[in-house]
């Protein structure tokens, strides 16, 4: 189009008597009329307010208007509520703030100590990664951010960084913060630095979201990206191996309050942290910013105390109720620990009549008959069997019919089964019964032949 | 099935011969001949080209092994203005190799650069399916390392990653590019990075509010490969359109290079108009079209000439096929001969229908206009369009799949009994002389740029001096400010918003939510698939949903899980559904007195919805019974321009009060079509409905409403399966005529798109052009260039349209 908006906004404003008389006679050329009626939209309202008008039928049923922004700013200014620092590098300045705790401190009610004492091979065991071997918790970076939103893409910006790190006996938090947007390749180049001294990495949810958000802001400020090649250990998904059962939630601040003992006290929603950001920028009001550096801060240390917390859950065999015991057997089954896998199953299996019991000893005798030990695994399918276990009698017809090659054991075995199911009639069942009906004619014809001959 | 059908050259000669020959002798019972036009159109010698001298020695090779030792003089063309660094729009007829002017450079390009990229659009997911399938021979012949994908709303989450990083060619559509790509574009640097080419195919398809949307995808595009130091050219290619340089210059906001001149041969092509005879004088009744097309069809496809035929709408799709196979699948072995095609059918059926027709076992196909679109059929020897495709474009596009690169093929427009279609069978010179529609689009519409200026500002803020498409477009910015969606710091505005804004902006209104259609008759299946808005006509409970000439009864209407739970069942009838329409004004922005009429604007509620349906019985087209509903309303707030009849001004009208209304009918079909003319924009762009002013609000039976394939009665006018449905027009549909009628022209598009501004402030242009339009038509009781279909406007429509607009203007 060749008018461009200004001529339009100006056009409009001249008034409706100057857009009638720009455009030519009504003469049936409509050619003409229809030139003249090209981009011109609107008809004597301001631009703005017809954006504004734009705005309200675009929003209306979304929930009411916000509020105008309040006058001038008038609050405090951050760099007066925080113990903190400008800091300048080559693109720019950005605003850092630190804190530390002694390794002999809690965090909840968990001891920092334990970082001195856990294992570098642990992280394998819980990633179930072997490229994670060797790592110690103690020369790791904890990272978290605090962002935009969490909608992701190129438009959600990490306005605050959490790095964590063992300090010889301290454990330090710097936390770059950007007060506006054009801190933040200074920022990003604050935190590139160092991290440079990291070769190992620790997040929450890291993979998905956090290491990707900051790859494109680096990307975005023509930054070159610092975490490319560092090992990556994502706390999430161990943490979810380990606890879901018993836990309802695995988010962090659950992990926290159950397993660490750690209460927040005015501790500020997630989901109100962009928004408080937002704010901030407009109103240059810290106030509320400070309680976001402190939910910042405890996420990190969290994270950092929640790791150590998994690795001693692994080495020491920490989980006490069964659902968290089972859990752990199926992590350290993950990684080829079965001597130590074992020892938790049994512990489940132990159980009298725990729901989880039946599927320790399944995994149990699964174990077994991969390590040939098919005695062993008989066993463990009979007591599993006991219990009425559909699963367990499949694999022991299977096991007498195709290893034993006892067709008389193995038609006993689906008898039992058919007379259980067929009495259970669950509507799970129709399909497993069918497979034992094919069983027992099939093992039946068996008998007969056998026989007859 | 899967016997070889396609005859040998001079049979098909002889066949369509001998069809046309018939036609040409047929005549009415008043002795009146059937067709009312026969043109012919000579065949067309090729003009070739060399392959290009710097052309990648394997592509040549394999080019060859492929048959095609030289190329069509227009892809040559298209070929040495991208390797020249041209935008270029190619604009030749359909099945002209149009692919191969924009293949051609890509590959030769990507042989030469590893590193090289490029993008391809096409407007829907099958399309680019579709040429997926075909870059892929190619490039696999090439053996060369060329990752060529598909990228959409259908690529598996764990697939994106990989496709990011090795597709040389990325092809996907411009709402993926919009949601899906550009907001994340920091996850596709080396695509932007080596971006060399972006292509446009149907270029003709992005037209009006779409089309608008899709030129500010591309500016956002442009942008981001601005940031990554990459400056693509843009190949575009279009079906006949009439400003092809024009529209394409505006999408893409770069100034092409046109080719236009085809090189491909055509055999010898003949365009028939068949007007149904008239078999009741007395009524003026002519032979339902629908039968008409069918006897037509049969009479080529049992000459074994392969044959589509395009339905207006689904329905009609579904009952032709059901004539047809009647017709022509009696012997044992015949089944399959003859198959429907329409958006609802399960991809991996549509590529099996396509490739029938390709290869030739499928001999006749019985389409909506899926199937005008790209998507490679192969050329067919007879195209029969059942009612005028409402297009110049789109019957010549329609007809032109007839057509072999060298044997004869024949189109013939079987005009239905709508007065558009009358009105072209009678005057055939009109249409053959008319020229061919112009694509318009607005991408400066304010509230489209105001959309899309976020989207950017979200994928990269905005510089204090940017522009956006050559707009300045600070001031929207400093809006978006206020509104607390971006902040300005230092000299960029940045987004400051959780949202994220693609999310909120969709560039066609329809939703992406479709229906499910599954057969329970046995093992529960899914049969089809039917689209949001169209799936309450189709699938509502007691309807016949006809799938490939199989009838089904619609025993379950699932609204909230999108699925309708269907039985086979052999039944004589169909069903259409009955749709109302409701305007409501929410509130009036602006209001005022102009002479003897008011015209206001302001935010209005739509609903439209499903109230009820008949049964339609096959082959003799009666009403055999009805039934009420009740369905969910489909809803849209928009803003509309309405203009008010005063009570006195219509009372004071020397007509009746059935005349009166019809009037008022008549008069909103002309200020629909100017408005759309007067806009620019697509007609679907605007809804027209009447609505009472007493009230605040009204049903009527129908607007002239989006683009509905399904139910046939909310475009009865342009549908032309048998006679149109006679609704019960009074009680409650339209106003009695001692009230107020309002006429509403609103935008058909939620949260509106600022048609009614201007709209506004045309009021009194509008109504006086209207006066010159309808008072300077040939016409004597209206016809769809004024007033419109007579049936809607009843007999007297035009003449008091006239006294209407002559009171209303009267000073």
């Amino acid at each position: 189009m060749s008018t461009s908006l200004h001529d339009r906004l100006r056009r409009l404003r001249r008034g409706a008597d100057g857009a009638e008389a720009e455009t030519p006679a009504a003469g049936g050329d409509l050619e003409r009329l229809e030139r003249a009626l090209v981009g011109s939209t609107g008809d004597g309202l301001s631009l703005k307010e017809r954006l504004q008008r734009l705005a309200e039928v675009a929003g209306r049923g979304r929930g009411p208007r916000r509020e105008r922004i309040p006058g001038p700013p008038s609050g405090v200014p951050v760099e007066e509520l925080l113990e903190g620092r400008r800091v300048e590098n080559e693109r720019g300045e950005f605003f850092l703030v630190e804190a530390d705790a002694s390794l002999e401190s809690f965090h909840g009610d968990a001891p920092l100590s334990r970082f001195r004492v856990t294992s570098p091979e642990t992280v394998a065991v819980l990633s179930g990664e072997p490229a994670l071997g060797g790592f110690d918790l103690r020369e790791a970076a904890f990272l978290d951010t605090e962002t935009t939103g969490l909608a992701g893409g190129a438009g959600t910006a990490a306005f605050l960084v959490g790095l964590g790190f063992v300090d010889g006996d301290r454990f330090r938090v710097r936390q770059y913060f950007m007060r506006d947007y054009p801190e933040e390749p200074a920022l990003l180049r604050g935190l590139a630095e160092d991290l440079r001294r990291f070769s190992r990495l620790v997040t929450f949810n890291g993979r998905a979201f956090d290491v990707p958000l900051l790859e494109s802001r680096y990307r975005l400020s023509r930054e070159r990206f610092p975490l490319g090649s560092a090992l990556h250990f994502d706390l999430l998904h161990p943490a979810r191996r380990l606890w879901k059962l018993r836990l309802e939630s695995c988010r962090l601040q659950s992990l926290e309050a159950a397993l660490l003992g750690l209460r927040r006290r005015g501790d500020v929603p997630g989901d109100e942290i962009p928004q408080i950001w937002f704010d901030y920028l407009r109103r240059r009001d810290g106030r509320a910013l400070v309680r976001v550096l402190e939910h910042n801060r405890l996420d990190v240390v969290s994270l950092a105390a929640l790791s150590a917390l998994a690795c001693r859950w692994v080495e020491d065999g920490w989980a006490e109720d069964p659902r968290d015991v089972y859990s752990l057997a199926r992590v350290l089954e993950r990684a080829d620990l079965h001597e130590r896998s074992r020892e938790q199953y049994r512990r489940v299996a132990a159980e009298g009549d725990h729901p989880l019991r039946v599927r320790s000893l399944l995994r149990l005798a699964a174990r077994a008959k991969r390590d040939g030990d098919h005695d062993a695994a008989v066993g463990l399918w009979e007591q599993a069997a006991a219990g009425g276990d559909w699963w367990a009698l499949r694999e022991l017809a299977v096991h007498h019919e195709h290893r034993a090659r006892d067709v008389e054991a193995a038609l006993d075995v689906v008898q039992r089964a058919l007379a259980q199911l067929e009495d259970r009639g669950s509507p799970t069942s129709h399909r497993v019964i069918a497979d034992f009906r094919r069983r027992r004619d099939r093992l039946m014809a068996r008998c007969h032949r056998h026989s007859t001959n | 099935m899967g016997q070889q059908l396609v005859l040998r050259r001079e049979q098909t000669e002889e066949g369509l011969v001998s069809v046309l020959r018939a036609l040409e002798g047929a005549k009415g019972p008043g002795s009146e001949p059937v067709l009312t036009a026969l043109r012919r159109f000579p065949a067309q010698d090729g003009e070739f080209a060399e392959f290009p001298e710097g052309l990648h020695p394997r592509l040549r090779e394999v080019l060859a092994a492929r048959g095609i030792s030289r190329l069509y003089s227009h892809q040559r063309a298209a070929y040495d203005l991208a390797r020249a660094g041209r935008h270029a729009v190619v604009v030749t007829p359909t099945a002209s190799g149009k692919t191969l002017c924009y293949n051609l450079p890509v590959l030769d390009t990507i042989l030469g650069d590893p590193d090289a990229r490029a993008l391809y659009l096409f407007p829907t997911k099958a399309l680019a399916q579709d040429q997926l399938a075909e870059l892929h021979a190619v490039v696999e012949a090439l053996g060369a390392d060329i990752g060529t994908f598909t990228y959409d709303g259908d690529t598996p989450g764990d697939a994106r990653k990989a496709i990011r990083a090795r597709a040389h060619v990325v092809v996907t559509n411009p709402d993926m590019l919009h949601k899906g790509i550009l907001p994340h574009h920091t996850k596709w640097v080396k695509l932007f990075e080596n971006l060399r080419y972006v292509v446009v195919d149907e270029l003709h398809s992005h037209r009006g509010v779409y089309g608008s949307h899709v030129a500010n995808v591309l500016r956002r595009l442009q942008r981001l490969c601005r940031f990554y130091g990459s400056d693509p050219r843009f190949l575009c290619c279009s079906a006949t359109i009439g400003n092809p340089k024009e529209l394409a210059d505006t999408l893409t906001g770069k100034p092409m290079a046109l080719v236009d001149r085809s090189g491909a041969p055509r055999g010898e092509r003949y365009f028939a108009i068949y007007n149904p005879p008239v078999v009741n004088r007395q009524l003026g009744i002519r032979r339902s079209a629908l039968n008409c097309a069918r006897d037509v069809a049969v009479s080529f496809l049992s000459k074994g000439l392969q044959t589509i035929v395009f339905a207006p709408s689904r329905l009609t799709t579904e009952v032709l096929v059901t004539y047809l196979k009647e017709a022509l699948e009696t012997r044992p072995g015949a089944e399959g001969v003859v198959r429907g095609y329409r958006g609802g059918y399960l991809p991996l059926k549509r590529r099996e229908i396509e490739r029938g027709l390709r290869e030739g076992s499928v001999l006749g196909v019985v389409s909506t206009n899926a199937l005008e679109l790209g998507i490679d059929i192969g050329g067919l020897d007879a195209a029969v369009l059942l009612g005028y495709p409402g297009s110049v474009a789109s019957t010549w596009q329609q007809a032109g799949r007839a057509g072999r690169r060298s044997s004869t093929s024949v189109a013939v427009l079987v005009a239905s009994s709508t007065p558009l279609n009358q009105f072209i069978a009678r005057h055939p010179d009109y249409f053959f002389d008319a020229p061919v529609e112009q694509g318009r689009i607005n991408p400066d519409n304010l509230h489209i740029l105001v959309s899309h200026v976020k989207c950017a500002a979200f994928e990269l803020p905005f510089a204090a001096d940017e522009t956006f498409g050559g707009e300045n477009v600070q001031e929207v910015l400093a809006y978006l400010e206020e509104e607390r969606l971006v902040h300005r710091a230092g000299e960029r505005w940045h987004w400051t918003s959780e949202s994220y804004p693609a999310d909120a902006v969709s560039l066609r209104s329809v939703s992406s939510d479709n229906f499910v259609v599954q057969d329970v008759t046995r093992d529960p299946r899914i049969i089809a698939e039917v689209d949001f808005e169209s799936a309450p006509a189709m699938l509502h409970e007691k309807a016949v949903y006809i799938l490939e000439g199989r009838t089904y009864f619609v025993e379950r209407y699932d609204h909230a899980e999108r699925r309708a739970h269907v039985r086979e069942a052999e039944v004589d009838y169909y069903t259409e559904a009955v749709t109302c329409t409701k305007v409501r004004i929410l509130e009036r922005f602006d209001g005022e007195d102009e002479g003897r009429s008011r015209r206001s604007r302001g935010e209005v509620h739509v609903t439209s919805q499903v109230v009820g349906f008949k049964k339609i019985k096959f082959h003799t087209s009666e009403n055999v019974g009805s039934g009420e509903l009740q369905m969910p309303e489909n809803e849209m707030h928009t803003t509309a321009y309405w203009l008010t009849v005063p009570r006195e001004v219509l009372a004071g009208l020397p007509f009746g009060g059935e005349e009166r209304r019809d009037g008022v009918v008549a008069l909103s079909h002309t200020l629909g079509q100017l408005a759309a003319l007067f806009l620019m924009c697509d007609r679907h762009d605007l809804g027209v409905a009447l609505g009472d002013n007493g009230q605040g609000e009204a049903w009527v039976e129908k607007g002239f409403g989006r683009r509905r394939e399904t139910s046939a009665t909310s475009h009865g006018g342009s549908g032309g399966a048998g006679p149109p449905p006679q609704l019960d027009r009074g009680a409650g549909f339209i106003p009695a005529p001692r009230e107020e009628p309002n006429v509403f022209i609103y935008d058909n598009y939620p949260g509106g798109i600022g048609l009614s501004e201007p709209l506004y402030r045309l009021h009194s242009r509008l109504l006086a052009e209207s006066r010159a339009l309808i008072g300077a038509c040939p016409c004597r009781d209206g016809c769809p260039s004024c007033v419109g279909p007579a049936g809607e406007a009843g007999t007297r429509g035009k003449e008091v349209a006239l006294a209407l607009l002559d009171a209303i203007l009267a000073r």
